[in-house]
């Protein structure tokens, strides 16, 4: 091992290769976090005890460990850490991030977490508390190994990486645009990453105190939430939430902003009203910090406290609705074009409806009381990230990857792909809906035999998207190994009246306006050698 | 519970109505304005001042709608007045515990109080709910305004009965109250709704309502 | 474009000008580009530029004077569905993805089948009919009357 390869991609400060390791090591958590999934569901395909011999410990173990792998070690650092460490100083024309080194370190800080949190499952007996950690299961009475310590502390490396990221990229934003760039200038796509960073770097700071109180709890007698010693479990549950909800904006943001890329390059439109959709962004933002509480409707809040989080959780779906009629706004009359990233756009903004209509209902704090902890929650959320989120990240990658690699995907395999997700997980998570409004509470290891129809069509669904996952492994292994080279003429979609000819010289009629997209690919290491100067943007 | 299947219901129409138009505008799109039939896009269709005014009312109109109903069935929950009887329901890992101290034994001075353990695979006769039933369950009258007090003694549990529309965490060091009115003679389950330990899934909640003067003696035998 | 740019694109003009005027006179001969459509693509970059130049000197004529095979080549090259206009579903795509998307599910399928059966515990006895229509008289008898029916025993819909 030379000293180049130690210095590449040990001590990088290149910003594109810090985003291949954080796209790598986010597939890699991906693959640890869906087996673990699918050990749940092959356990609940039937009722009884099917193959984990009554061990529910382990259950509850996969439980949350499959939680916390998939949102802070598969789609946080996929969406965040590659795709907005890769393209936001590209789209604000930028030659890298601010700080190049905290760069580096926000990336292996996040080996020690996973390396943490595998561990936990592993020595002793594992945290089966779920993602959310509520005190007296988490205590030292109740989890007395050590596996829920070892999950807090995989838990501050994972904080330290997003927050310097964070800092990171609100600098990068603020500072580094090229000269004739104003902060309304941006694209949407950097909108989406800045506004994230906002999120991040005010939420994360209240997980760590959660959670480091709930250590100090555990381990040094103290009685932050323990009532016999004067405290209550209510701070947790409050501390964590207040996090948790900002969180789950911060994984969807980004991807709002992949996939208006995609929408206005495949229809070879603008984003219809680009300012108002950075300024829903912004209100999305805004709005997560208020209303946490909604987690918390059946722990015997004040009826007022209730009303107050059931308006404020339903205001925030006026900005959610103005972006998807903006979508919708932008692919109506344009000329669309049905390539493998923009099927996964247009499935996005169906299923992503379809989440957060379930979580308008949801936000009623009466109906809530029936669907609290039931599967209806679990679909919800699945559907918005499973379906939105992960759709996201594929939409970015087929989008992105034939430049990042300079080599071109097979189509076909990748469309096969697209159809066994999209199949399998609607067959995962729709028969979801309707187990929890019948009542089969989340988190259990078995069930009552009236719940195995459903569940019975559920696991199937999950086989199929297990099964996706390796589709997509083929695909990638086949771009890498026997893709054909980019040229400008792939990246070109050019206008009705443009000549074929024309367009290759001149890159005229090329898919957006993005830089992307216009610079040879695959993209250099160091594109540009001083900031860009002079953004000419046109609509072809 | 029928306020809230209610209130779904009214809910599910107007999601039913944003789903529907989503995915109408989507096929629309995607049929009419796909690269085969159109080939000119509409570039300059950027901005519509009127078209977004519109569609930043249309929702919240329809969040009002959605909200005035919601509001005025959370407060109806919330109205506690003059219950006939407490019942109290302790959350253990992983039983519940059922005391209805209104009774006094004068004889034993005693009040009723007991466990409530699932009834596992292998003691389980025929005709039993598996997974459901319990061995001593929740005795109480219909028809009577009935108040639930729920605590634990370790972890968080929850209380919950879906058919009854209560869901109520049992937290430690804390009294959450809910109430109830049975309207008819029945047995109503329910399961623990939060993650205590291994025994979450087996912790049934089983509630059989019968007529007052039942009721009445069958607490004269405890 | 810059100043430069000007200067060497009047300066080539200058220089092609002679050999334009040759090129623009005599019409292309058919051998080469007859078959475009199926030949272009596979051609070198040298011949391609060639036959480039000399229909844009032909062109420079009314548009009469070109033979129908140079109008032809003339749109294939410029409009074509090659390079930049290259479909985006190829012949038979559909059908290959269809098939591959058709034989992963009955892989699933299979999966399905091996586990539940061979490699996951039964279900437990309350699963059996008797047991079913047991409990269907229990119910009854303590007046429950749940909304789907009382269990799935007699159940016709999808997921009996």
């Amino acid at each position: 091992m030379n000293n180049n390869f130690l210095k590449q991609w040990i001590l990088s400060t290149n910003h594109k290769d810090i985003a291949v390791l954080y796209f790598i090591y986010a597939t890699f958590a991906a693959m640890v976090g869906t087996s673990m999934s699918m050990i749940m569901r092959l356990e609940l395909v039937h009722s009884g005890d099917t193959f984990l011999h009554n061990n529910f410990h382990l259950f509850n173990t996969m439980i949350s460990a499959h939680a916390i792998v998939m949102i802070f070690l598969a789609v946080m650092p996929a969406l965040i850490g590659a795709f907005g460490n890769y393209f936001m100083p590209i789209a604000i024309g930028a030659q890298d991030m601010s700080f190049p080194r905290l760069n580096n370190i926000s990336f292996w800080m996040l080996v020690p977490g996973l390396i943490l949190i595998s561990s936990s499952m592993i020595i002793e007996s594992g945290a089966g508390t779920g993602w959310t950690v509520y005190y007296p299961l988490s205590g030292i009475l109740a989890h007395s190994s050590i596996s829920v310590d070892l999950v807090i502390f995989g838990l501050h490396c994972t904080t330290i990486s997003s927050l310097l990221g964070a800092i990171n990229f609100i600098v990068t934003a603020h500072n580094f645009k090229g000269d004739s760039m104003s902060m309304m200038d941006m694209p949407l796509f950097a909108w989406s990453i800045y506004i994230t960073a906002w999120l991040l770097l005010l939420s994360l700071p209240i997980l760590t105190v959660g959670i480091t109180l709930l250590l100090m709890d555990r381990n040094f007698n103290t009685s932050f939430y323990d009532v016999a010693g004067g405290g209550d479990q209510m701070l947790y549950q409050h501390l964590f939430w207040f996090f948790g909800r900002p969180e789950v904006y911060i994984m969807i943001v980004p991807a709002f902003g992949i996939v208006s890329m995609v929408l206005a390059a495949y229809s070879k439109k603008n984003v219809f009203g680009s300012v108002s959709m950075v300024y829903a962004m912004g209100s999305i933002g805004m709005l997560g910090f208020i209303v946490w509480a909604h987690h918390m409707y059946t722990t015997g809040l004040d009826t007022d406290t209730r009303s107050y989080f059931t308006s404020a959780t339903m205001i925030i779906a006026v900005p959610t609705g103005i972006k998807i009629f903006s979508w919708l706004a932008t692919i109506i009359g344009g000329s669309i074009r049905f390539s493998v990233s923009m099927l996964f756009a247009l499935a996005f903004l169906v299923l992503f409806t379809l989440g957060g209509v379930t979580g308008v209902m949801l936000s009623n704090a009466s109906v809530d009381v029936a669907f609290h902890d039931t599967y209806y929650v679990v679909a919800h959320f699945h559907y918005v990230l499973s379906l939105g989120a992960v759709f996201g990240i594929f939409t970015g990658y087929y989008y992105w990857s034939p430049i990042v690699t300079g080599l071109n995907f097979n189509k076909n395999l990748a469309r096969i792909h697209f159809f066994l997700i999209f199949v399998g997980t609607n067959m995962t998570f729709m028969p979801m809906h309707y187990l929890g409004m019948n009542g089969m509470p989340r988190r259990i290891s078995d069930y009552p035999d009236s719940y195995n129809a459903w569940n019975e069509i559920s696991t199937f669904g999950a086989i199929l998207s297990s099964l996706s996952m390796l589709q997509f492994a083929v695909v990638v292994e086949n771009q890498l190994s026997n893709g054909e080279r980019v040229t400008n003429d792939t990246l070109i979609n050019p206008a009705y009246t443009f000549g074929n000819t024309i367009a290759s010289e001149t890159l005229e009629g090329h898919s957006n306006n993005a830089i992307e997209f216009n610079s040879p690919a695959p993209l250099a290491a160091h594109m540009f050698n001083t900031p860009v100067s002079k953004f000419v943007t046109y609509v072809n | 519970m029928e306020g809230i299947i209610e209130l779904h219901d009214n809910i599910m129409f107007y999601i039913l109505l944003i789903v529907v138009l989503v995915c109408w505008m989507i096929s629309s799109a995607v049929v009419n304005f796909n690269e085969y039939n159109n080939h000119f896009s509409m570039k300059y269709l950027n901005h519509g001042m009127v078209l977004e005014i519109v569609w930043t009312i249309f929702p919240c109109l329809i969040l009002l709608m959605i909200a005035s109903p919601s509001f005025i069935l959370l407060y109806l929950n919330d109205e506690v007045v003059l219950p006939a009887m407490t019942v109290k329901a302790i959350g253990y890992q992983w039983y519940w515990s059922y005391e209805l101290s209104d009774f006094l034994n004068t004889t034993t001075n005693q009040t009723i109080e007991f466990d409530s353990y699932l009834l596992n695979d292998e003691m389980l006769e025929l005709g039993q709910m598996r997974w459901l039933d319990v061995d001593t369950w929740l005795y109480v009258p219909t028809n009577t305004h009935i108040r639930f007090i729920i605590t634990s003694m370790d972890v968080i549990h929850d209380f919950a009965v879906p058919s009854l529309g209560i869901k109520i965490d049992a937290n430690p060091g804390r009294l959450n109250m809910t109430s109830v009115i049975i309207n008819r003679n029945g047995v109503f389950y329910g399961m623990c709704s939060e993650l205590c330990g291994v025994g979450h899934s087996m912790m049934p909640i089983k509630i059989e309502s019968v007529n007052v003067e039942d009721f009445l003696s069958n607490i004269m035998e405890y | 474009m810059l100043r430069s740019q000007r200067l060497i694109n009047t300066s080539v003009r200058r220089l092609q000008s002679t050999s334009l005027k040759q090129y623009a006179q005599v019409p292309i001969t058919v051998g080469s580009i007859k078959d475009i459509s199926t030949r272009w693509e596979r051609m070198p970059t040298a011949e391609q530029s060639l036959i480039l130049t000399k229909l844009k000197a032909r062109q420079t004529q009314p548009w009469t004077e070109l033979t129908p095979l140079e109008q032809k080549a003339a749109y294939y090259i410029s409009y074509g569905s090659w390079g930049p206009r290259k479909p985006e579903y190829a012949e038979g795509d559909v059908g290959k993805v269809a098939l591959g998307f058709l034989g992963m599910f009955s892989l699933a399928i299979g999966i399905f089948y091996t586990f539940t059966t061979y490699v996951a515990n039964p279900k437990p006895a309350s699963n059996s009919i008797e047991w079913q229509v047991a409990a269907d008289e229990y119910l009854k008898s303590k007046n429950a009357n749940p909304w789907g029916g009382y269990s799935q025993v007699n159940q016709t819909g999808l997921t009996k």
